[in-house]
């Protein structure tokens, strides 16, 4: 029995991208689970498991039929799939209503459930949220139904206000595979077993490191998976490590070297790290253009011999100022405005 | 520390001089241009060591000043000094290619590195900044168009505020005010970039909401003409089963007419029949038959048939019009037809809702990622700037006023004695305090009566300056320096230029005195004869 299992795939989000237009990389998210889907069809992979959070937001009837038309053109697979925090199934929720395409199945009911294959002696067990949070650990005590020689259960959730999950209670549970979802970065809690496919394309500007999909296969009653990359664009948060003798131009040529070595087809967000000189500032706006650049952030620090100038002024105001931040770490805000203090100060000299 | 002798190799005017000095206080007379203030620049030079600056400032600054003009590869010197008990001869060559300096302590030969510190340590905390604000003194000067006690006024406050050290702490506060401008305008210049996204989502919301009423008001309109027609119909199904009730009644009497007439025509016709026997019987009876009894019969007979036939047709008629008003009704009421329209009605009512709903839930997932935007990290960065900016104003604000306070109290009070000392008791204090329009008024205090500082004479104002720096100086420093008055007492009177070298010499530390007079020589010798 073959599967593919994917999460959060947060169809109808924006993400933030850079120069990239939010609609276009709303776009992307759509192309992406399109290619997954039919990436189904040409490995004829038995099962597509979608572990929750396929929408963003509450889905809407067109979105729906785009998804169902896509669902409907599998030749060979079955689809399962959940309703996670974010496509909760609400009032008024058009999950309710929506005719599925025949080889659709979804568990769309509050309680455990679980749909039956015969065929290839396999059962899926799972429930929706019905809720935008669910802090009670439905998970703790599910057992595996035992009607079929391939189990496998659809989760979604694993912090504090989304349903809380207990590795050992989910070890104990009995299921061949648990297809987890709502946590974005891939991640395995029991190996081979129990596994994050992770975001199928990252929704956020903090979904940084590689996405894609958990292709599966159970065998025996053991499965065999392996996580492949999927997504088109990652999110990278690039710190730039900035030297006294560092100027806007070379760390420019940093910039763009990072990002050559890293793709340039990815996301950035720029950290200025370090000890500038302390005549020179950066322009952020300025070094953002190198790239598809979301932001720069200077946190760099102006190369200060504190000590230095504190013996050299002593029983002067820039003693008594520096004095005053005594004990602050480097980095912090109170660091932060004694090197502003020290340098308005230094300047101030007549 | 104690000078004991200053070697000029080449500086300035100077080259191959030697220049002794001893503890206590002395004076270098010499006439104008003799190079005294060279010396004090060698002296200076020597300590701190000396750097060519850059620039257009190169031009005019003290290394372009002294530098020899015969041979600038040898411009050089040496200090001999004694401090905490041992004595040391410090070497440097000021040199453009050939920069070296040396320390050596000359009791033992210790080699010691100016590089690393050795002669930071010896001079004990002292800076060119304090050395400048504090042990030399020149003659107090004004900038053009000051007057010399706001000169000296803006002094004490860049003195008292900053601790001395040459520092403005009003132009300091003043760039972080400026940068937490600067950086509050980023802010908001972000802010509405921000904004501009997110109105985009305001405006499909808005948009959103506007189709929706429209299509409710086509849902409710639609839904009224259904209803209006569903009365309607039930209204006309109503009036048609009483009119029909009405026309059945009718019919009844219309039937019993018809019937009435065709049974005129009958008996008409009868009549007719019987005539045209009985005439038949008559024409019988004689031999000519009685024609116009024969033809009246007929006649008779006729008109007995036409009543029939009307009647017929009028019975007929009438069962033709209740069929069609039966068809009609069938058409109006349960028909197929009008099931059809009503149907569509229906649908398109749901289609309607079923519009309305996907927007509504378009327009809640919209009204959601509108309350999600987050700020950027741009934003958060540029609020947390201008939260440190307010913090180091706030801050640099405190750290003056304390900075202020502890030197008016410690310097004030020991000025205050100073200056008693110097003016032999006329004055009894200094007051310091804050000006309303910021800065410092410095005023004296002659036991009856405050006096403003504009209002003393320059030879007085000399003398608070005078005050305030040693003062400042027996503050500041942990080791006893060297103080090099230059020409500081031009505008002293004898008497007062008697009690100030009565005091310096009363401090029981090196003094050394460039005059271009032989007062301080003169009063000198005198006090010692006295002593």
């Amino acid at each position: 029995m073959k599967f593919i299992h994917i999460a959060d795939v947060h169809l109808g989000a924006e993400p933030e991208a850079g120069h990239l237009k939010r609609e276009d990389r709303a776009r992307e998210l759509w192309d992406t689970f399109e290619e997954a889907v039919g990436l189904c069809d040409r490995e004829s992979v038995d099962l597509l498991l979608i572990a929750g959070d396929l929408f963003h937001r509450q889905p809407l009837v067109r979105e729906l039929k785009e998804v169902n038309y896509l669902f409907s053109r599998l030749s060979h697979t079955r689809v399962v799939l959940i309703a996670g925090n974010h496509d909760y199934i609400r009032m008024d929720s058009n999950y309710r209503t929506f005719q599925w395409a025949d080889n659709v199945y979804p568990l769309f009911g509050k309680e455990m459930e679980y749909v039956e294959f015969p065929d290839i002696q396999t059962s899926v067990c799972g429930l929706s949220y019905h809720a935008r949070e669910i802090r009670k650990p439905l998970y703790d005590g599910v057992r595996a139904p035992g009607v079929q020689p391939c189990e496998i259960l659809l989760a979604h959730g694993g912090d504090d206000r989304h349903i809380p999950i207990d590795r050992d209670q989910l070890a104990q549970s009995g299921f061949d595979y648990i297809a987890l979802g709502h946590i974005h970065k891939p991640q395995a809690l029991i190996r081979n077993r129990a596994v994050y496919a992770g975001a199928l394309e990252p929704v956020d500007r903090n979904d940084t490191g590689a996405h894609g999909y958990v292709y599966g296969e159970i065998k025996n009653g053991e499965a065999h998976i392996r996580w492949i990359p999927f997504a088109g664009r990652e999110y990278v948060h690039l710190e730039i490590p900035v030297e006294k003798t560092d100027t806007g131009g070379s760390i420019g040529k940093k910039i763009e070297k990072s990002i050559n070595e890293s793709g340039n087809e990815n996301i950035y967000k720029i950290l200025l790290k370090g000890r500038r000189d302390a005549d020179i500032e950066f322009d952020t706006g300025r070094l953002a253009g190198l790239g598809n650049i979301m932001e720069v952030l200077d946190e760099t620090a102006p190369d200060l011999d504190l000590e230095r100038i504190c013996e050299e002024n002593r029983g002067t105001l820039i003693r008594n100022y520096i004095e005053r931040f005594a004990g602050c770490e480097e980095g912090s805000e109170e660091y932060q405005a004694l090197c502003e203090g020290v340098e308005a100060l230094l300047a101030s000299r007549r | 520390m104690v000078i004991t002798e200053a070697y000029i190799r080449n500086f300035g005017k100077f080259s191959e001089q030697h220049f002794y000095f001893h503890d206590g206080v002395q004076v270098v007379t010499g006439e104008n241009e003799y190079g005294k203030t060279t010396i004090h620049a060698f002296i200076r030079a020597m300590l701190f060591g000396m750097e060519r600056g850059r620039g257009r400032a190169a031009a005019k600054d003290d290394y372009t000043r002294y530098e020899p003009w015969d041979h600038p590869e040898y411009y050089a010197g040496v200090l001999r000094f004694s401090c905490g008990g041992r004595n040391f001869r410090l070497e440097r060559n000021f040199s453009r290619a050939g920069r070296r300096s040396s320390l050596v302590c000359e009791d033992d030969g210790e080699e010691l590195s100016v590089e690393h510190g050795d002669l930071k340590m010896l001079l004990g905390g002292l800076t060119p900044e304090i050395f400048d604000s504090t042990v030399s003194v020149g003659q107090l000067k004004s900038r053009p168009g000051e007057e010399l006690s706001e000169a000296l006024e803006n002094y004490a406050a860049g003195y008292f505020e900053a601790g001395g050290g040459e520092i403005d702490p009003g132009a300091a506060l003043e760039t972080l005010k400026n940068r937490r401008k600067d950086a509050e305008k980023a802010l908001r210049a972000e802010e509405a970039k921000r904004e501009e996204g997110r109105r985009a989502l305001l405006q499909e919301c808005s948009y959103l909401e506007r189709e929706m009423e429209s299509l409710q008001s086509e849902f409710e309109e639609k839904q009224r003409a259904l209803e209006m027609t569903v009365r309607a119909e039930q209204e006309a199904r109503k009036t048609r089963q009483e009119r029909q009730e009405q026309s059945d009644s009718q019919q009844k009497e219309e039937d019993r007419d018809s019937r009435g007439t065709a049974l005129w025509g009958a008996a008409g016709i009868f009549a007719g029949v019987m005539g045209f026997c009985w005439s038949q019987v008559i024409t019988g009876q004689g031999e000519m038959p009685y024609l116009p009894m024969a033809v009246i019969s007929v006649i008779i007979i006729l008109i007995g048939v036409g009543i029939l036939l009307s009647a017929l047709a009028a019975g007929v008629k009438n069962r033709g019009k209740q069929d069609r008003n039966f068809s009609k009704a069938q058409k109006d009421g349960e028909g197929a037809v009008s099931t059809e329209a009503r149907r569509q009605a229906e649908w398109e009512l749901k289609r309607i809702r079923a519009e309305w709903k996907e927007k509504e839930i378009r327009l809640q997932n919209l009204r959601e990622q509108y309350g999600e935007a987050e700020k950027s990290d741009t934003q958060k960065n540029l609020e947390r700037r201008c939260r440190v900016l307010a913090l180091a104003a706030q801050e640099l604000e405190k750290a003056a006023r304390e900075t202020g306070s502890d030197t008016v109290r410690l310097v004030g009070r020991k000025a205050s004695e100073i200056f008693a000392g110097v003016t032999e008791g006329k004055y009894s204090g200094l007051e310091l305090k804050s000006a309303a329009g910021g800065g410092r008024e410095i005023a004296v205090w002659d036991g009856e009566r405050k006096i403003p500082a504009r209002l003393l004479s320059r030879g007085t104002i000399e003398q608070i300056y005078f005050a305030v720096r040693m003062a400042a100086a027996d503050l500041l420093l942990e080791e006893p320096m060297p103080v090099i008055l230059d020409d500081t007492f031009a505008f002293y009177d004898d008497r007062r230029l008697e009690s100030a070298l009565k005091w310096l010499s009363g401090r029981k530390k090196q003094v050394i005195i460039f005059t271009c007079q032989r007062r301080e020589e003169e009063i000198l010798s005198k006090k010692e004869a006295f002593s």
